[in-house]
């Protein structure tokens, strides 16, 4: 399979660098299209405007007032919101493609947490609003046991059996969706409106409030993620060869879940749980790049922003003034993805 | 001198079966040691015990005189390095990078530059610089077994910028090989141990054993029950006891069967 862009020729570090610039630039494009596009149409070069003056005193213009509120309040914490729940990754740990948060029931695990905080959450903490931070802990933590439960599951003798890892993803999945449905089912009216919306992901309820609590999470993980770049490499080869090559193994795996768990749970709590982004774009990267994680981790942080923004803007365009859950659309784009990818690389399910 | 790695009554057990039992292995600078013995003699566990992977429920495994278990990982990696059995990756690194993988963690020293040149030099030693922009996953097992050694070079010659003394544990290292190649890697851990490396590697062919050897050790349900230059070990009785089968030492076939054995140095450019 010969299907990358780069030539060989081109200097490792080079090409490196100019992938993540140009990822960088599609980001930074993506960006100033989300902050204009959407019910109100405000110019690119309003928007940079905007940007690099930032809030605009009282001024002979009573429009840029209100374009400066809808940017700096309404759109912008969505973007970064948007940004940051892209970077959501799995795939390492299970040396398998095909392992993505939603498709093996972590992202299920997440839900469940934060479902049983949005019905419940009254009936413990008593009446007045619920403590934001409440949400994102619940999501952790249900992100974390399906995480662990699932690596437990599928893992005999440090090797990863993919057919027990989807098989028991999908059991996972049902299993806290029957949870989840349960806790529909004894919820009030506004409760399961609230539930519903929720979880086919959006990135509407995206607040500063919201992104001042997941945002140094997100960053933290992101941040630490080339440190395990390393290893993810090195445990491609086999648990076994990885500590023959000087990973510690076991250190190594528990970082990564406890940095898988907190993304996706961090990633739920904002937006609800968003299926395929994490499927689709490490694959589509690994086909243009190569799998080499050192480049592959920030790559993908950076194109699954973007292709979340851009995913969002589609759901606010499509039937505007109202706006399409972000859910639908990622999967109405990742589920064809999925099945084409079945189709043409089926030795994968038999490695 | 102290052996560089050490079984010293080593045992290894799950539950009630006992896959190692009170094993005794001493591998010296410059020794090649092969292990022989049926399916389900415990080479395989005997090699992941020496090289730190399994800790022996019984006995000790030392490394230059101390406990396995208590040197970190990255160490380890410096001191020894593995060829495991040929297996198949799920994402589609190319040769050149599952090559590169092999001095990720050592050698941190080392500048791209000389990292470039490692690489180099271990993708042409183990025949596949050729297959260097291929991807792993479309070579055929022995092309993979190969491309593995070339890890397995790499790992080393980064290794040996922090440590003299080094060893080398193959397992079955040649099963999936063609003639030549297992001659030529066979020759290239030789040349190794000749450079001062220990070397140890399972093999299941008794010609390869005698001619690559300078000691033999033999298991047989968990015990090692021979060890010693090839000539004192490969004899008759031995031949019969252990692997179950009546054939003699040196016997020429009968009628006019023409044979192939190996030799050393035998691979043509």
């Amino acid at each position: 399979m010969s299907g990358r862009a780069a030539s060989p020729s081109l200097r490792p570090r080079l090409r490196s660098a100019l992938v993540l610039a140009g990822l960088g630039a599609l980001v930074a494009i993506v960006a100033v299209a989300s902050l204009g596009l959407g019910a109100v149409a405000i110019a690119p070069g309003r928007v940079i405007g905007l940007l690099l003056h930032g809030r605009p005193g009282p001024g002979p213009e009573p429009l840029l007032a209100r374009d400066a509120a809808i940017v700096l309040d309404i759109r912008m914490p969505r973007t970064l919101v948007g940004l940051l729940v892209g970077a959501a990754l799995l795939q390492g740990l299970f040396r398998n493609p095909l392992a993505d948060p939603a498709l093996v029931g972590v992202s299920s695990g997440s839900a469940l947490g934060a479902a049983g905080v949005i019905v419940l959450g009254h009936a413990v903490a008593g009446p007045g609003p619920i403590p934001f931070a409440a949400l994102p802990a619940a999501a952790f933590c249900g992100a974390l046991a399906a995480t662990v439960l699932l690596y437990a599951i599928a893992t005999r003798r440090g090797r990863t059996s993919i057919a027990t890892m989807l098989l028991a993803g999908i059991a996972l999945a049902a299993l806290a969706g029957a949870g989840t449905g349960l806790l529909a089912f004894v919820s009030d009216d506004r409760q399961l409106r609230d539930l519903t919306f929720w979880t086919l992901g959006s990135l509407s309820g995206a607040t500063w409030a919201k992104l001042a609590v997941v945002a140094p999470l997100l960053a933290a993980i992101l941040a630490a993620s080339p440190r395990l770049a390393r290893a993810l490499n090195a445990l491609v080869l086999g648990e076994a060869e990885a500590f023959h090559l000087g990973v510690a193994v076991e250190r190594a795996k528990r970082l990564t879940i406890l940095a898988v768990a907190l993304a996706v749970g961090a990633s739920v709590a904002v937006a609800g749980p968003i299926g395929f982004v994490g499927l689709v774009v490490p694959h589509l990267l690994r086909l243009t790049i190569g799998p080499d994680h050192r480049l592959l981790l920030p790559a993908a942080a950076l194109a699954g922003g973007a292709l979340l923004v851009a995913a969002d803007i589609a759901a606010r365009l499509v039937v505007a003034p109202a706006e399409l859950p972000l859910g639908i659309v990622t999967s109405l784009v990742g589920a064809p993805y999925f099945l084409w990818l079945l189709l043409r690389r089926g030795a994968v399910l038999d490695a | 001198m102290t052996a560089l790695l050490a079984a010293d009554g080593a045992s290894y057990r799950i539950g009630a079966a006992r896959l190692v039992e009170g094993a005794d292995l001493a591998l010296a600078p410059g020794r090649f040691v092969a292990v022989v013995g049926p399916n389900g003699a415990g080479k395989s566990t005997l090699v992941r015990l020496l090289s730190g992977e399994l800790a022996p429920t019984g006995g000790r495994v030392l490394c230059e005189g101390a406990p396995l278990a208590g040197i970190p990982p990255h160490r380890l990696a410096c001191l020894r390095a593995v060829l495991p059995q040929a297996s198949r990756l799920a994402f589609p690194f190319t040769v050149r990078e599952v090559v590169r993988i092999g001095l990720d963690g050592i050698g941190r020293g080392l500048d791209g530059r000389a990292r470039d040149l490692l690489v180099a030099e271990a993708l042409a030693r183990a025949d596949v610089s050729h297959l260097a922009d291929r991807s792993y996953q479309s070579l055929s097992g022995g092309e993979a077994q190969r491309t593995q050694f070339g890890r397995v070079l790499a790992q080393l010659a980064a290794g040996r910028t922090v440590a003299d003394r080094q060893a080398l544990l193959l397992d079955e290292p040649i099963a999936s090989l063609d003639l030549r190649h297992q001659l030529a890697l066979l020759d290239a851990a030789h040349a190794l141990g000749r450079a001062g490396l220990a070397i140890l590697a399972v093999l299941h062919d008794l010609n390869l054993a005698a001619v690559f050897a300078d000691e033999v050790v033999v298991m047989r349900a968990g015990r090692i029950v021979a060890a010693g230059p090839p000539r004192d070990v490969l004899r008759d009785d031995l031949v019969r006891d252990v692997f179950g089968v009546a054939l003699r030492i040196g016997e020429v076939p009968a009628g006019d069967r023409p044979f192939v054995l190996p030799r050393r140095d035998a691979t043509l450019p």
